[in-house]
This record gives C-alpha cells, sequence and structure tokens, in this order.
C-alpha cells in the first residue's frame, strides 16, 4: 500500500513539474523569440510480483507475470524547436531569423550565447548590441552619422553614411546551428549556451548549408500555442487532482485494515 | 469457518496488489506512449481461483496494448505509431521496443529518445548529416527518412503475433520474452509531428479504484465478523 503512496506521490509531483513548465511558456508569450518548453515522461522501474512462467494455481502457469511499477519521472524537458510567427515591427533594427540557426552574442567575460531575439539595437561606442545590451560576436560597428542600415537576408549589414551616395558594407551577421538544439541549455536573458549535448555549433552564413535567413523589420514571436498550453494545464489539474484521490483511497483501505485488530 | 481466514487474505493481497497497478496508471496518465496494466489479471486472481478453467487462464494480458490517442505537436521529431508496431531501441542490454513518441538528435548526429537510447534503422543507427537541420528531417508514413529528397535512412519498426509475452522493461519499453519474436511490422503507419498519448483512461482507473476500496471493505467486515464468531464459540466452549 505504501508503495502505490509512492507511486501516486511520483505522478503528483509530474504534474507540478508540468504546471510550473506551462506557466513559464505563459509568461513567455511576449518574449521574441522564445520557444516552447515541454516536459518528458516516462515510467518507472517494474517490480516482479510474480515472474513469468510461475505457478499462479497447481498446474497453472501464469502467461505473463505480475509487474507492478513505481510511478512516473520527467526524464527530460524537450524544448521545442519549431518557427515563431512573424511580426512586420517595421523597425530597422529588429532582425528575424527565418529557419534555423542562432544569433551569437559575446557576453562579458567571453563566453558566447546563442539567441533568437533580433531585437538589435546601438550603443554608445556604436557597436550593435541585443536590447540587453551585449555585443554580437560578428562585432559590427555603426558610424554614429549612420543612416538607413539595412540587414540582408545573408546577414550583409549595410548603411548610407553622409558624401558617399552608395551604401557601405559594416560587416555581416553569422549564424550558429546545434545538432540538437534541445540540448541547449536556458541561461537567462532569451540566450541560450552549449552543453555536450547540443554538440558544437556550426558557424556560417545565413542561408547556406541548412541556416536559415535573416528578416530585416520582422521580429520573431514565440512558438507558444496558448491553446495547447490551455489544454496541457487542464490536464495536469485532473491528472494531478486524481492521483491525490488515489492516495485518498489507499488511506482508507489502510484504515479499514488497522481497525480491523481493535 | 477457518477456512475463509486464507481466502480473505488472499483476496485483499490481490486487492492491494490491484490498487498498486491503478495508481501506477494513474500516475503515468500523462506519459507519453505508456501502455496501462489490465484488470483481467485481478480480476482473475479475485474471483477466480482453483475451479477456474485452465484454457481460460492461458492468455490473460497483463498490459493493455491498445492505441493511445495522438496529439499534433509539429515538431518534426515526434513519430507517433498508429498501429500494432514499435519503433526499435538499441540498448548495451539488447534491443527494446517501445511507442514512447519523442525523439531527438544527439551530439554526434543520430536519432535518440530523451535517455539518449538510439533509434534502430534499416542496418544501424539513423544518422543526420550536418548539414541538414531537424526542420527539414521529412518521416514517410512508412518510416522512411528524407530530406530535401535525399534519403537518410529507413526506420524500423516491428511487430509481434503475441504481444501478452511482451515483458515491460525501463523507462516506457518492452523485452521480447519467451515465446515470441518480432517481425517486421506491415500494417503500422508513423505520423509525423505527432505524440502518442497515454492509453489511461481516468474515468476507468477512478471506477476501478471504487470497487477495489469498496471490496477491500468488504472482505475486511467479513473477517471481522468472522474473528467476532471465533471469540463467541470459544466464550461459549471455555464457559
Amino acid at each position: 500500500m505504501l508503495r502505490a503512496f509512492a507511486s501516486s506521490a511520483t505522478g503528483m509531483s509530474a504534474q507540478a513539474t508540468q504546471l510550473d513548465v506551462i506557466a513559464h511558456n505563459l509568461a513567455h508569450i511576449n518574449t521574441p523569440g522564445s520557444k516552447r518548453v515541454r516536459v518528458d515522461f516516462q515510467d518507472l522501474m517494474y517490480v516482479q510480483a510474480q515472474k513469468p512462467g510461475a505457478e499462479v494455481a497447481s498446474g497453472l502457469e501464469s502467461p505473463t507475470g505480475l509487474e507492478i511499477g513505481s510511478g512516473v519521472r520527467p526524464a527530460a524537458t524537450v524544448r521545442v524547436f519549431t518557427q515563431g510567427e512573424m511580426e512586420n515591427t517595421g523597425r530597422d533594427m529588429d532582425v528575424a531569423i527565418e529557419g534555423p540557426g542562432f544569433i551569437r552574442v559575446t557576453m562579458p567575460d567571453g563566453e558566447t550565447r546563442y539567441t533568437r531575439d533580433g531585437s538589435l539595437h546601438v550603443d554608445s561606442s556604436g557597436n550593435m548590441v541585443t536590447s540587453a545590451g551585449y555585443v554580437l560576436a560578428d562585432g559590427i560597428s555603426v558610424p554614429t552619422n549612420a543612416t538607413g542600415i539595412g540587414i540582408g537576408k545573408d546577414g550583409t549589414v549595410s548603411a548610407f553614411v553622409p558624401g558617399s551616395s552608395a551604401p557601405s558594407s559594416l560587416g555581416q551577421i553569422t549564424l550558429a546551428r546545434f545538432s540538437n538544439p534541445s540540448g541547449l541549455a536556458g541561461e537567462g536573458g532569451n540566450m541560450l549556451s552549449e552543453t555536450s549535448a547540443s554538440g558544437s555549433p556550426t558557424t556560417g552564413t545565413a542561408g547556406t548549408s541548412g541556416m536559415g535567413t535573416l528578416q530585416q523589420r520582422f521580429l520573431e514571436r514565440t512558438n507558444v500555442q496558448m491553446v495547447l498550453e490551455l489544454v496541457r494545464m487542464i490536464t495536469a489539474q485532473r491528472a494531478y487532482e486524481v492521483n491525490a484521490k488515489a492516495i485518498k483511497a489507499g488511506d482508507e483501505m489502510l484504515r479499514t485494515t488497522v481497525t480491523l485488530v481493535s | 469457518m477457518d477456512g475463509m481466514r486464507p481466502a480473505v487474505g488472499a483476496s485483499m493481497t490481490a486487492l492491494t496488489d490491484y490498487y498498486r497497478a491503478i495508481s501506477n496508471n494513474l500516475a503515468n496518465a500523462d506519459t507519453a506512449g505508456y501502455k496501462r496494466t489490465a484488470e483481467t489479471v485481478f480480476e482473475r486472481a479475485i474471483y477466480g481461483g482453483a475451479d477456474t478453467p485452465a484454457n481460460t487462464i492461458s492468455d490473460i494480458p497483463a498490459v493493455d496494448h491498445s492505441q493511445g490517442s495522438v496529439l499534433q505537436t509539429g515538431r518534426p521529431l515526434d513519430l507517433a505509431l498508429a498501429g500494432e508496431g514499435f519503433f526499435v531501441l538499441d540498448t548495451t542490454e539488447g534491443p527494446r521496443y517501445t511507442r514512447h513518441s519523442t525523439f531527438m538528435v544527439s551530439p554526434t548526429g543520430q536519432v535518440v529518445d530523451s535517455l539518449g537510447r538510439t533509434l534502430a534503422g534499416a542496418g544501424g543507427p539513423i544518422s543526420i548529416p550536418s548539414d541538414v537541420d531537424i526542420s527539414q528531417i521529412h518521416v514517410a508514413k512508412d518510416g522512411s527518412v528524407t530530406a530535401d529528397g535525399k534519403s537518410i535512412g529507413q526506420i524500423e519498426i516491428v511487430e509481434f503475433d503475441d504481444v501478452s509475452k511482451l515483458v515491460r522493461g525501463d523507462a516506457t519499453t518492452f523485452l521480447a520474452g519467451p515465446g515470441t519474436s518480432p517481425t517486421p511490422a506491415e500494417k503500422t503507419i508513423v505520423n509525423q509531428g505527432f505524440q502518442e498519448r497515454s492509453n489511461v483512461s481516468i474515468m476507468r482507473e477512478l471506477t476501478n479504484l471504487t470497487a477495489v476500496a469498496r471490496l477491500y471493505e468488504a472482505n475486511a467486515r467479513s473477517l471481522r465478523t468472522h474473528n467476532s464468531k471465533v471469540e463467541d464459540l470459544l466464550r461459549a466452549v471455555s464457559g
């Protein structure tokens, strides 16, 4: 009986984890480039109460035995990388990645992080930075008197500088790709970092070797679908409740057993 | 009169096992590809007994392998099977069979499940070339994997002539028990972008749970009555 309580407890704990993840997804409905997270559950080890082939009654063999599981565990949180909706913002420094790939950002300590958030700005020194102020790894500098910034599909950044009629190239935004983007670790600030599970990144020009292209004046919205999350939330609530009911029923059975003696 | 106690005791033990199986089913109501423990074994244990004809006890499945419902997620490596087949996972302890539909790519480019076990394809694991992104992978209904028209591999899908001989393994998998072996599946189709949900029906489990609780109580009550009758008898004899 008590083992069953532990199983039901794992069920409740799993649904609580599910709700945490759903809350996280819904909180990021307005975060550009954010990807929805999903919990992957696996069932827990089985105890053989009766081996297959064991005698059930004289002369009768149990064909499959009796295996009773120990509940459920969250095996992984999977970040789902489907394309989010593209929103036309009309802002020159907004760029959305259409297809696979990440923009590389250099942290103050020298580490590289990866993001899909293309809401870019120019800081006081003229560097192209993310909305949090971190410099792009491609190190693009924008002159103070530049007007009309253009970002091409292949990532080439150009601007008009007074004194020349043709636009001058300021550099190129390259993209990075991973064989297992679901293995990237969330670092906060809408950025992800490389892990041994994600594999090493391949960097390249947008539009080549499997990389997506850059769309200027667009932002990629989140790929969280509110309806899906709400359905999962209702399921989680009911599953939590039903596991609690199972514990209650078991508790009553236990009470019946205990009062047998008194 | 004494013969009643062992029978009731056995019944209550069977009911406890049944309750544990229901709890496990409920805990896994949300586990993708989970197959519930069926109630038939317990019903035999509780209501049957040695006088049950031998030929009716030979094929009681302990696991209910019915199809779980599918949920559309749009994720390229969510592969839900429709039919009686299983995916094959290559592990260090031999092949394991599963319906758990969530897959991903390992750092070395092979298709694996969330615990890192390799998905078997015809002739080895399915390797995704480094210049192909997950979003470009297309899995056809017969399990063939292509990207931009180029063939990458073929997922191995097997079926068993007697699923009741499958033994539960670790983490939503099955092993082939003695008496059955896998054969290539014929009518199972692969649905890309879908997850197969657990086949646990909460309504059914709750109904069974109520029955178990009441039966347990009934057994305990008859035991208590039996007990008090024995006490009365002893008192009458001893004066």
